[in-house]
């Protein structure tokens, strides 16, 4: 049972027919558009963070002012309730 | 490789981490040897252009990472090309390939002072395909690339003594079944 496949070759591959795939100009030219995508991903990466964190600072500061204005409202209604209980009976000390 | 050679080559290398530029003298020195060292592992040239490209983009790319370990730069090359080839043949779960070179067979039988003929290296290549993958790619890189042991094992992520190990191995059994006095470096 062959585990792998063995082939013989004739001939060496020629240094010429190699040189037809060497070209560091075409490879440098891949390197320095993939640096590109990388900035460009980690660019998009930090614009994302900051976007979040952005809302999630605007949502605590919404939910914020809807507690304070939920307590504000409520200690309006309770002073109201007590100038109302005030005129109706002013003698009472409360 | 003179460690002159060696001190030239790291000079380039710390060159090339500010300027990529000046890898290109490393990139013509090897591309020839990577090249045939992948191709004899495809025996396809598309594809071993495909593979050689994105070795080198990848030595490019990570250069920055790159220190002295105690063996040539070219061990980390063809560590990385080795890595490439590994992961293409992961991705196609196909067996692997191993195409060599008639007259370097011919070469190391007639070192190992017998006398060659079509028979012998039919009974050889049977031979061959019935070994591990692991002792291929140690032979191919002992008799083919002519790489010491340290740098077997760098290149293949093993341990010294075991790429040793598996050279021994598939040379002992090359012996008995061919009647070869072949020695550890390929000669008599």
């Amino acid at each position: 049972m062959g585990r792998n496949e063995i082939r013989l070759r004739r001939q060496k591959m020629s240094s010429g027919r190699i040189a037809r795939h060497r070209n560091y100009g075409e490879l440098m030219e891949r390197h320095e558009r993939g640096i590109k995508l990388r900035r460009m991903a980690v660019a998009a990466i930090y614009f994302l963070i900051i976007i979040c964190l952005l809302i999630f600072y605007l949502v605590l500061r919404q939910r914020e002012q809807q507690h304070k204005g939920v307590k504000q409202d409520s200690a309006l209604v309770e002073k109201n309730k007590n100038g109302l209980q005030y005129q109706a009976n002013p003698g009472s000390n409360f | 490789m003179s460690e002159a050679e060696i001190q030239h080559e790291y000079a380039i290398l710390e060159r090339s981490k500010k300027n990529p530029k000046a890898f290109g003298e490393l990139y013509e020195k090897y591309f020839d040897r990577i090249f045939n060292y992948v191709f004899r592992q495809t025996d396809d040239e598309d594809l071993t252009a495909d593979l050689c490209s994105q070795a080198f983009l990848s030595v490019l790319k990570n250069l920055e990472r790159y220190e002295f370990r105690g063996v040539p730069f070219s061990a980390w090359l063809y560590k990385i090309a080795s890595n490439e080839v590994n992961k293409h043949y992961r991705k196609q779960k196909g067996s692997k390939v191993f195409s060599i070179e008639e007259l370097r067979i011919r070469e190391l039988i007639e070192q190992a002072n017998a006398g060659w003929d079509e028979e012998i290296i039919q009974r050889l290549m049977n031979y061959l395909k019935d070994l591990p993958t692991e002792m291929l790619e140690v032979l191919e890189l002992r008799f083919f690339e002519d790489k010491d042991f340290k740098e077997i094992a760098f290149i293949l992520d093993i341990t010294e003594s075991g790429a040793k190990m598996r050279t021994y191995r598939a040379l002992d059994r090359l012996r008995k079944n061919f009647n070869l006095r072949i020695k550890y470096d390929g000669k008599e």
